[in-house]
């Protein structure tokens, strides 16, 4: 202890110690601290217990939607050859609360991209329906590559008053090739024809949408993702085309159009088995990389909705009708009345002046007597049935947004003409896929199919949310029948109208047609207004293709469906058949009608139900007599040109791939080697012109080709 | 007795100037509260830097504040308070040199010229002054012991605590001046003042409210018209207040969890790493950690009272209780600026907010507070010899 005293000089409060008052007074602090604490703590119980809603429903606020684009779907033909497809391009967007001096910007721009000015003032100074300044408007959207490099400069040293944001755009790598078919993309990148519109709702992608927290800057949060929403369609969509037929077609009706002077061309090739359309083409066409250049009617597709008369091709109906019910077989005899008759009254002219020859010789040149005669034989309600069976008067396709039916009167309403006129094609209108459709029943041995352009439709996944389902095929004609409309189609284009549709690789089958168009400013035919129209499928022995060529308002003297669009189906034949490596089928034997003839003794019966309501009744027009005939020789042989003018033989020639001499003028009187020479044994054919009147006769070869109009 | 005895003779021969087994015999209860807090405020700091980014993580920094705090804090338990208070005039004259070097070399950060740079260190003048000034009327009452009855020396010390603040005012640092007034008032009126001398004082204080109205700076008077209606502007000068209160109200009774809260980590809510700390905490830790936080705080200041009370001289009770208010002041109104009770200004939370010099502040702060009561024990046995 005395220790400790003696340390309490160090531990001696220095100071007075705190006195009552003091203590006393820091219990009042220490109250006044124990109130604050009161006050924050209800204030804690207020907030935490009962928060504000509309604070916390703020707060719920603080969410961001992020739509998730997609591209539209692409469009691919059967190779897997991309023919649309999206791609982003830069739109200029301005921002015109943040321009300065839209004026000089105004200037700058049209001067860079070429637009007019005014137009460009104004977008900059837009305001709302509130008088306000908008605050994005496009000054111009989908600009090229050139065009946003042009104006980099000018948009960076904007600042946020210019910008570039990327747009989708539809994008035609081929341009104009199948433009009808594809349709085009609108500015809303709606599809707006063409498989672009009949398939836009597997096309066109609905975008998803990511649901997620924002910051306060409203950026999205990724970890923070509450809803994820995948977008859908965008489907890719196969069709049954082939860019390549596609091509070769539109080449060849581009050049159809501008030889024959014509103002439109169009085309098919189809698959006959299937229905599958392998091309489809119309000149003049448009493309749809600029589709707001063109009219809305130039936009669609004419195939589809343009109707014409048939003519003359029309009589395959006809003739499968007459096979079918056995009121005709090839080799029965037929008189053509010396090329004209008036049974209906009005005057039924021919081409060519027939006499009595096989029904073969009367089809393959076309004959208009002998057919009236064959439907008188079949009567007006079997023709009529017969037309519906081939699929006219009916949309052909689901495939088509807008297809046109054709054509008809039902037979109450025909009048006295009609069984004159619908039997060789007129008083019907028709599309060319409607003719596609009735040629492929001969090609495919009977069966009517559908024409079909879309394969198939895949979505991202990989799953397919579209398969074209081929309907159960449905025979109208007999197997045999539609075997001797193919060797009566062959006969057209060895000997017949379609020799111009001949070609070496392939033999193939045909029927021609050149049909008067009505008159634009009143009734009744247009003399000067024509539709060349070729239909035709091949090889015969085993038909792969089918293609039918409509060439209107031909400008050119040779206006015939033969002359104009016979070339066009040879060619588009051969190009594609050779795509798709069919084997070749060369013109090497004959058509053998004996054997056709035999078959034709034992006449397959009509379709029962039709037996049963008509009754064969001989026409006294019609002799029915069996007669013996050579056998047709066909095959690359040289022809007679007796006769011909030197023009009309340099083309043949050309066609025939020969070479040539030539001395004199006027027509031909001489030829070496003699017609009929294997045109694989003929080096240079010579021929001698004079002006000696050639003498026309029926049994000449290039009648169709040579002659004047009769009057038709 | 002798074993006590023999204690006290231990310690006797090491009590002077400075001892730093001072620090064992520091109350054992205000640290373990402190360090409580301290890792409360390091592990929140840790969830705020998950989205307030700098080159070192600021809790990582915030730990090396604490480590120069608590040197400074050891310090200060060490030495014999008397002793720092017989030296207070000499800090109080450092820190008036420190705020007029302030006044013409001060770096300016968010409107207000506070800091000092040394080297690549910055540090604010008028954080220093807070304890400085605590030491300085420390001083002056024990100098002047009974005659605070007498006007001039009460008013006396309003010139003492005048001069620092008109300095702070000037940066302008409105939050810290602030804060230098309630002490002065609890210093003054725990040396002994007459109550009507610091009555009228308040009285007159209040009847000059709008004469200091009309001296605000034009943000200044915004924040408080935000305060009344922060729903009016949400989007802009409201946006704080709104976000705040969204903030703590959406962390529910349990919270969202550590590091998992939106509001802050979304960067709706500034400055959610220094002043609005406690919004993060309310959030993420609910209405149950912000109690706990309250309550450690509670508890801090409450220790910091009775140990103050238990000083043997009164000028150790003035020091303790002028820490005491620092930090009460801090606390408090940091707390109800954040859950929408006071206007926005910056008030940073002891332990908590991130920033160096208010750390160090804190920390010297708990060891003032710790200082006043180490001989204690020692007076007990004098004076029950």
């Amino acid at each position: 202890m005395i220790h400790g005293e003696s340390g309490s000089h160090e531990t001696k409060p220095y100071g007075p110690p705190p006195g009552v008052t003091q203590r006393n007074r820091l219990w009042l602090l220490a109250a006044i601290s124990c109130l604050f604490f009161l006050l924050i703590a209800a204030r804690l119980v207020q907030v935490h217990a009962f928060p504000d809603p509309g604070r916390l429903a703020q707060s719920q606020r603080n969410i961001g939607r992020r739509p998730l684009h997609e591209s539209r779907g692409d469009i691919i033909d059967a190779n897997n050859t991309l023919l649309a497809t999206d791609r982003q391009l830069q739109s200029l967007w301005a921002d015109p609360t943040r321009i300065d001096d839209p004026l000089r910007l105004a200037q700058r721009i049209s001067v860079a991209l070429g637009l007019n000015e005014d137009h460009v003032y104004e977008r900059l100074t837009r305001r709302d329906s509130q008088g306000r300044l908008r605050r994005g408007v496009p000054v111009r959207r989908w600009l090229s590559e050139a065009e946003s490099e042009a104006l980099r400069d000018l948009v960076d040293s904007a600042g946020r008053a210019l910008w570039y944001q990327e747009e989708p755009t539809r994008y035609y790598p081929h341009g104009e090739l199948a433009s009808h078919v594809l349709g085009f993309v609108n500015r809303e990148h709606v599809g707006g024809a063409g498989v672009e519109g009949r398939f836009d709702a597997h096309l066109r992608s609905v975008p998803g949408e990511v649901v997620s927290r924002v910051d306060a800057h409203r950026t999205l949060l990724h970890s923070l993702t509450l809803e994820t929403r995948p977008p859908e369609g965008g489907d890719t969509v196969q069709l049954t085309l082939d860019a390549r037929i596609q091509h070769t077609l539109e080449q060849e009706l581009d050049n159809a159009l501008e030889m024959a002077e014509a103002s439109r061309a169009m085309g098919m090739v189809m698959d006959p088995h299937t229905g599958a359309i392998r091309a489809m083409a119309t000149r003049p066409s448009y493309n749809p990389n600029h589709f707001s250049r063109y009219t809305e009617e130039e936009r669609t597709n004419p195939l589809t909705v343009h109707t014409f008369e048939p003519g003359s091709v029309f009589k395959i109906v006809t003739a499968a009708a007459a096979l079918e019910h056995g009121i005709v077989t090839p080799e029965t005899l037929i008189d053509c009345e010396d090329g004209g008759f008036n049974p209906y009254g009005h005057y039924i002219r021919d081409f060519y002046a027939l006499g009595v020859v096989p029904f073969y010789e009367a089809y393959a040149q076309s004959s208009n007597v002998a057919l009236i005669k064959l439907a008188a034989e079949l009567g007006p309600e079997r023709l009529e049935a017969w037309i519906r069976r081939f699929g006219f008067g009916e949309p052909s396709s689901r495939d088509f947004p807008a297809e046109e039916p054709g054509r008809f009167r039902p037979v109450e309403q025909w009048s006295r003409y009609s069984m004159g006129s619908l039997p060789m094609g007129q008083e019907i209108s028709v599309t060319v896929p409607q003719l596609a459709r009735a040629f492929s029943a001969i090609a495919n041995g009977g069966f009517l199919v559908r024409p079909y352009m879309v394969e198939s439709a895949t979505n991202r996944d990989g799953e397919m949310t579209y398969q074209h389902e081929p309907e159960p095929p449905q025979r109208i004609l007999s197997a045999h029948t539609a075997e001797v409309m193919q060797a009566l189609s062959h006969i057209v284009v060895t000997e017949g109208t379609g020799r111009r549709a001949s070609m070496e690789q392939y033999r193939a089958g045909g029927k021609t047609g050149t049909a008067q168009m009505a008159r634009l400013d009143g009734p009744g035919y247009d003399p000067n207004r024509f539709t060349a129209i070729f239909g035709g499928f091949a090889p015969i022995a085993q038909p792969e293709l089918v293609t039918v060529i409509v060439v209107q308002e031909p400008g050119i003297r040779q206006r015939y469906g033969g002359y104009i669009c016979g070339p066009v189906f040879k060619e588009v034949m051969r190009e594609s058949l050779a795509m798709l490596q069919v084997p070749e089928d060369p013109v090497l034997k004959p058509v053998d009608v004996a054997e056709l003839q035999n078959e034709a003794e034992h006449p397959n019966p009509a379709p029962p139900e039709e037996a049963d309501e008509y009754s064969i009744r001989p026409l006294d027009s019609l002799q029915l007599v069996e007669l013996e005939t050579d056998l047709r020789t066909v095959g690359p042989r040289l022809p007679d040109f007796e006769g011909k003018t030197k023009r009309e033989a340099q083309t043949k020639l050309t066609s025939l791939e020969v070479q040539w001499s030539m001395s004199g003028a006027g027509w031909v009187i001489e030829q070496d080697p003699p017609p009929g020479t294997p045109l694989g044994e003929v080096e240079v054919c010579r021929l001698v012109f004079s002006n000696r009147e050639p003498s026309i006769g029926n049994e000449n070869d290039e009648a169709e080709d040579a002659m004047p109009p009769s009057g038709l | 007795m002798i074993s006590a005895t023999h204690d006290i003779d231990i310690m006797d021969a090491h009590i002077g100037v400075f001892n730093y087994r001072n620090l064992f015999r520091a109350d054992r209860v205000l640290m373990g509260l402190a360090l409580a807090l301290v890792i409360v405020g390091v592990l929140t700091l840790y969830s705020a830097s998950r989205s307030a980014y700098s080159e070192i993580p600021y809790y990582v920094k915030q730990l090396v504040f604490f480590g120069v705090g608590a040197v400074l804090a050891a310090l200060i338990v060490s030495f014999d308070y008397r002793f720092l208070i017989s030296f207070a005039p000499f800090f109080y004259v450092l820190c008036l040199v420190l705020l007029i070097l302030v006044e013409f070399f001060g770096i300016t950060v968010k409107g207000g010229q506070r800091w000092l740079g040394v080297g690549p260190l910055t540090f604010q003048p008028s954080e220093l002054t807070k304890l400085a000034l605590v030491y300085m009327l420390a001083w002056y009452f024990h100098i002047i012991q009974h005659r605070i009855r007498s006007l001039p020396f009460f008013l006396l010390a309003f010139v003492i605590a005048g001069i620092p603040i008109v300095f702070i005012l000037r940066q302008p640092n409105l939050g810290t001046a602030a804060l230098l007034v309630p002490v002065l008032f609890v210093m003054l009126y725990v040396a002994g003042c007459k109550r009507w001398h610091l009555a009228a004082v308040i009285l007159a204080g209040l009847a000059a409210i709008p004469v200091a109205w009309t001296q605000l700076e034009d943000y200044q008077k915004e924040r408080v018209r935000t305060f009344g209606n922060p729903a009016a502007d949400a989007r802009g000068k409201g946006w704080q207040t709104v976000q705040t209160m969204i903030t703590v109200g959406s962390g529910g009774m349990w919270g969202k969890g550590f590091r998992e809260g939106t509001q802050t980590h979304l960067s709706f809510l500034p400055e959610h790493h220094t002043d609005f700390i406690f919004a993060l905490l309310a959030e993420e830790m609910g209405f149950q950690g912000a109690v706990v936080v309250l309550a450690l705080f509670g508890g801090l200041l409450w220790r910091g009272i009775v140990l103050a009370r238990g000083s043997p001289e009164l000028q150790g009770t003035l020091v303790g209780v002028g820490a005491v208010t620092i930090l009460a002041f801090h606390v408090f109104v940091n707390i109800a600026i954040t859950i929408g009770l006071m206007p926005v200004t910056g008030i940073p939370l002891p332990f908590l907010s991130y920033g160096g010099t208010f750390y160090v502040t804190t920390m010297m702060c708990v060891g003032a507070m710790l200082s006043v009561n180490v001989r204690r024990g020692l007076f007990s046995e004098t004076d029950g010899a």
